[in-house]
Order: C-alpha cells, then structure tokens, then sequence
C-alpha cells in the first residue's frame, strides 16, 4: 500500500516540474521586460513597475494565488455579468498557479537582471550601436551571454524559491505532490510517512537544481576566461 | 459588491492581524538568536561541525515550508510514543508547532546569510582585533556581530519581510491568522472577491511598515557601507 | 429585464452548447462518499452517483476534483455547473444556490475515543475540543450550540480524524454513515465509538433538509434533467444497488 500511495505521490512531481518550469519561463520573460523597464528614461514606466514589485512583493504569496484564482475570476465575471453578456471566465488551478507563480517571481527576477544589465560595460554595447548592429542581434550576442553569467546566482536562487512555492498551489486543488502527498496522509492516518516523501521529493530537486546550475555556472566562467585571452 | 460582510468582520481581521504579528516577531527574534552562533558554526574550521549546520540549512533551506509545517504539525502526532511524553502538551498546540517551524525555517536561512556577511569582514580588522588581544569573544561582540550585521541588513531586511508572509501559512494548521480570517469568511459567507482583497490590504500596509523601518535601520546602522555621494 | 433577455437568447442560442461536458466538482475528502484511492482515480458513493444519474439524463458529466475552499463560490460564479459532496440542503445555501431533488437523508453523530465517557450536551462539552470541517452543516452546528467548546475548523473532511486520533480533538462530528464506514471500519479507528443520539434536521436547523446535488441558480434546465436522472435510477433501482454495496443496508 505504501508503494501505490508513494508512487502516486511521486508521479505527480511531473506536474509539479511543469508547472515550476512554465513559471520559471513566464518570469523570466516578464523579468527581463520588467527589468529594461527599471533601467528606462520614462520616469513613469520606472514608477509604475516599482509599484507592480512593491505589490507583488508585499503580498505573501498564498494570497495572490488565492486573489488570482478565487478573486479574479469572480471580479471579471461580476463585471461581465453587469455589463450584461453572457460570458463566463474560469482559471484551472493549473494555469492560476503557473500565472500567478510566473508574475510574482517576474518581480524578484527583474532585480535579478536589473543588476546584471547594470554591470554589462556600456562601451560595449555603444561599439555594437557605432557598428550598427540591430537591437536584436545587440542583444542576442552581446547582452545575453553576459547577462546569463551575471544574473545566474540569482536567477538558481529564486528558481529554487519558486519549486517551493510550487506546493502552495495544492491548496487551489491542484493534484501536485503535496496534495497527493496529503491524501495518502489522510487517508492511512500516517501524515509523517507521506510528508517525508513529499519532502525528499522537494529536496531531491533542489539538490539537483543547484548542481547543474553550479557546474553550469563553472562552464560559464571558463569561457568567459577563455575569451579574454 | 459585498464590503458589508468584510466590515461586519473587521474584529476578527484585526484579531487575526495582531496573531500575524505576534507569530512573526516571536519566530524573527528567537531564530535570530538560534542563528548568530549558527552563523559562526558555518565558518568553523571543524570538518564536522561545519557540516552538520550546512546538512541543517541544506534540508530546511530545500524543502517547501508547507512539508516543514506538516510535518511537524501533523506528522509528529502520528507516533503514539511521542504522545505519552512531556513534550505532547507543547506539540499538541498547533501555535507552538507553527513557531518551531517558522523559527527553524527562518534560521536556517538566516544562518547563511549571517555566515555569508562573516566571510565579508575585511580581514584587515579582524588581524587588528587579533593584534590587539582580544578575546574571541569580544571580538565577536565587538567586531564580528556588528561588521556581520551592518553588511547583511538589506538581504535581512528581506529575509524579515519573507518570514511575515510565511505566516499565512499558519492558516493551514487551524490558526485564525489573516489568511485564515479571510478563508473562513468565504467558506461561511460565500463570497471570494473582498476577503481576498481586505486580507492583500493588511498584508501590504504590514509590509510597508518593515521596509520603511529596514530602510531607516540600513541608513543609521549601514551608512558607511553605502557607495560615496 | 434586459438581462433577463439576454441570457435566454443566450441559452437557446447555448444549446447545442449543453453537449459540452458538464464541470462537475467534488471535494474527494469524505470516504466512502467521495475519495482518491491509491493510484490517484476518483472513486465513492457520490461519484458512482453522479455517473449513474448523468448517463439516465443523457448528460456528458466531468467530475473532477476541486478544493473544497471554492466550491460553493465557484458553483455561484459559473466555474462549475454542479457539486456533489453529500451537500447538504439548507436555508442559507437555498439563497445563493439551487439544488435537485433530495437523495439521501443523513444521521449526524459524534465521534470519540472509547469509554472517554463524553456527554454531548453543551455543558458536557465546554472546555473540550471540537472537531469540525470549515463551513459544513456541522461547523454551523457546534459553532451555534457550543459557545464553551474550542473548535477547530480543518479544510477537507478527513483532516479532523488525523486530529481525533493525533489527540488534540476530544470529538468530532460528521455524517454518521461515513463515521461508521470509513472511520471505525478502518485501523486507526478502532479504538473509538460514537457517541451521544442521532441528529438530524429534525434536531437543528443548522443540519438541513437532506442531500442533493447542487446546482447554480440560473440553470434550471441542469435541475430538471438532474432530477429527471434521479427519478430514474430511483425507479430501476440503481439507487439501491448503490446502497446495498456501499452500506450493505
């Protein structure tokens, strides 16, 4: 019995990997928008998306997945409601946590690559410019390279965060591990057994996670060296 | 719009704020504490005894809140051996387990920041307290605690501000902390959108209030660090 | 009125649509009503009932399951187009939800460790622990009735039997069949009794009429093909069958 409940259990860290890795791609995306947005001559935009962060990071995560949703639909439909069409909007709780993980850690992201675009050397991407390279191969080969480097201690940082927060989405009734994990609890009255599994799960993952990104990390530094001389 | 049902029950919004606060500071200062030694243990030149505290960040560091929570809440109450002994009464209590949680959680984080502001000391003043003969501990009280503290105040700062948002997850182990006030509301009233909302509000204004006061405490305590006017 | 309109302009032009599969939820927490057995699948009374009741309507069902948290709200804001979870029918959720007709009429009992020798009066129990599911006909119940108890709300339906026998609930209320079914049945629960005389609606009007599936309250055509379902399987007596194998009554 102990099998079937663990491996369902286990089973499940597919969906939990998908759901961190669609997160992981939304924030970063977001976060590099975000963070060429910190770094712009409109004052607005700076301000406005200092607003967004000082939101985003002032509400603890539970709560925005529970407004995003709980609320967020419910707000949407009252308004479609009165406004007199027949509409309806729903989230699947999968698609409420990957969004709501991606636009949260979009914000601690944006910091992250903030500080890496800051410490890319100006006079480089000048040079491209006096060359006349377009913005978009500017950016793939000279930008991004170096902003891989620079950002990666961060960027492995708040991956780690976001598996974890991975397990709050059970709470909207997503069957990820820790939900799984809390069934076989309730269901053999044995919530130690289960939770450690759930656990080793977790750490498993993050215990790979910052080696491949370490040794990553180790790649990245040798050819940075290997292009200086 | 139903603000009604949220003004009806702002008693126990204000109960469940003043339950926040109370879980947050109690669990900061008690694994600040736990942590300083933590800290110095890290950097130790023991093999074992460094190893032990990185096996102890590594674990609580790796795995979600929410399995720690469990764990312990629910977890230990499965073993009947436990239950016969003296610590039964402690554990029995789900605010006592959610503050040995928050505060081995939030030391373990704590301790590798704390350890990581250690390494930072210029070794220039750790050889002048060494030539002036102190004793290590007074060059801990005196040198190392302020030099550690003064460095690590932003990511602290942080660090604080994570810990107050952890607290909501004490809802999921029946306390009536704010995200647990605003779950009830829409269990019992039926509504999603305006407890959700009331609960984003407190945590917001809590959350203004620590970074306003970690930002004063950065300018008083870690002026000198900040780059030159 | 204008609302009105346009939503029936809006159903007769939706109704191919009803060939949509239906959102059915249910919060799988309840054995032997509705569960999540080892291998991950959906299975108790509830949901054999449902499937029975959707193929006698010739409704295409999809029961899946949901956080109990969001159900009733979700039911009203169109998430989904009808529960099933031993929901109980009471004046409260008359007004903000519909339901088909009643299937079942549960008995409510408490639930202790043997020879604890409770009384289940208010008196008998101030000062113990309570242990209820948030939001359910019991919680109104001992919330209402027992001022001087401690209760302790848990969000699914099988957490406050991990406290019963964890020690940190002295009772727990719920629906006796699946007291007795799941519970003193199983390993864990076999040091523990109910205790205290039956309850029903008839005792409190926090226990409501009886169970039925709910439906929200704009789709009367759901309510009528459900209960069109029910009398059928009523007549050909799946209903019983149903009985017979989960309760061997």
């Amino acid at each position: 019995m102990f099998a079937d409940f663990a491996s369902t259990i286990l089973a499940a860290g597919a969906l939990t990997l998908l759901l961190a890795l669609g997160a992981l791609a939304l924030s970063s995306v977001l976060g590099l928008a975000l963070a060429y947005g910190r770094l712009s001559r409109r004052r607005w935009l700076v301000r406005l998306i200092q607003c967004f962060n000082f939101v985003i990071r002032g509400i603890p995560d539970l709560v925005l997945m529970l407004l995003v949703f709980y609320s967020l639909p419910a707000a949407i439909n009252q308004f479609l409601e009165w406004s007199g069409s027949g509409l309806w909007v729903e989230f699947s709780p999968f698609w409420a946590g990957m969004v709501t993980l991606g636009v949260i850690f979009s914000a601690y992201m944006s910091e992250t690559f903030k500080s890496g675009l800051q410490n890319i050397p100006r006079g480089q991407i000048e040079a491209a410019q006096a060359y006349g390279l377009h913005p978009w191969r500017i950016f793939w080969r000279i930008t991004l390279p170096q902003l891989a480097r620079l950002a990666l201690p961060g960027f492995t940082n708040n991956w780690l965060v976001m598996v974890k927060a991975t397990a709050l989405v059970s709470l909207l009734g997503l069957q990820d591990v820790m939900f799984r994990a809390k069934g076989a609890a309730e269901a053999t009255g044995q919530p130690f057994t289960y939770y450690l599994v759930a656990g080793g799960f977790y750490l498993a993952v993050t215990l790979a996670s910052t080696f491949g990104l370490l040794s990553l990390a180790r790649r990245l530094e040798q050819t940075n060296h290997a292009g200086r001389t | 719009m139903n603000w009604d049902v949220v003004i009806e029950n702002l008693g126990l919004y204000a109960e469940g704020t003043w339950l926040t606060i109370r879980l947050s500071v109690v669990s900061l200062a008690t694994a600040f504490l736990l942590a300083l030694p933590l800290a110095f243990l890290r950097n130790s030149r023991s093999q074992t005894l460094r190893w032990s505290v990185i096996a102890y960040t590594t674990v609580f560091r790796g795995t979600p809140l929410m399995v720690q929570l469990f764990l312990v809440y629910f977890g230990l109450a499965q073993f009947e051996l436990l239950r016969s002994t003296i610590l039964w009464p402690w554990l029995s209590s789900p605010l006592f387990c959610a503050l040995l949680v928050f505060v081995l959680n939030s030391a373990a984080y704590t301790t590798e920041i704390f350890a990581g502001g250690l390494r930072a000391i210029p070794k220039g003043e750790i050889e002048a307290a060494q030539a002036y003969g102190f004793t290590p501990l007074r060059a801990a009280w005196r040198i190392f605690i302020p030099g550690m503290l003064s460095r690590t105040l932003p990511v602290y700062g942080n660090e604080m501000i994570m810990l107050m948002h952890a607290t909501s997850l004490a809802s999921t182990v029946t306390l009536m902390e704010i995200t647990g006030v605003a779950r009830n509301i829409t269990l019992n009233y039926y509504i999603q959108l305006e407890p959700y909302v009331a609960a984003a509000i407190i945590y917001l204004t809590l959350s203004a209030v620590l970074v306003v006061a970690v930002q004063l405490a950065e300018r008083r305590f870690a002026g000198f660090l900040r780059p030159g006017r | 009125m204008l609302r009105l309109k346009l939503a029936l302009a809006m159903s007769l032009l939706a109704a191919p649509a009803l060939a949509a599969p239906l959102n059915i939820a249910t919060d799988a927490t309840f054995p032997p009503f509705e569960s999540i057995d080892a291998s991950g699948k959906l299975v108790g009374y509830d949901i054999e009932l449902m499937e029975a009741v959707c193929k006698a309507a010739a409704l295409e069902c999809n029961i899946a399951n949901a956080a109990w948290d969001g159900m009733i709200p979700g039911l009203i804001d169109g998430k989904y187009d009808a529960l099933i979870s031993q929901l109980t029918v009471t004046d409260k959720r008359r007004r903000v939800i519909a339901f088909s007709d009643i299937y079942s009429h549960p008995t409510f009992r408490f639930v202790a460790k043997k020879g604890a020798g409770l009384d289940i009066s208010p008196e008998g129990l101030a000062g113990k622990t309570i242990a209820v599911q948030t939001g359910t006909p019991m919680d109104a119940y001992v919330t209402a009735h027992y001022p001087q108890s401690t209760i302790k709300r848990y969000d699914t339906g099988s957490a406050p039997y991990l406290e019963l026998t964890g020690g940190r609930a002295d009772v727990h209320i719920s629906y006796q069949a699946q007291v007795v079914h799941s519970f003193l049945k199983s390993d864990a629960g076999k040091d523990y009794e109910l205790v205290g005389t039956e309850l029903t609606g008839a005792d409190a009007p926090e226990f409501g009429e009886g169970v039925a599936i709910a439906i929200g309250k704009r789709n009367s055509e759901l309510v009528e093909k459900v209960n069109e379902g029910l009398a059928k399987i009523r007549e050909d007596g799946t209903l019983d069958a149903l009985n017979k194998k989960y309760f061997e009554q």
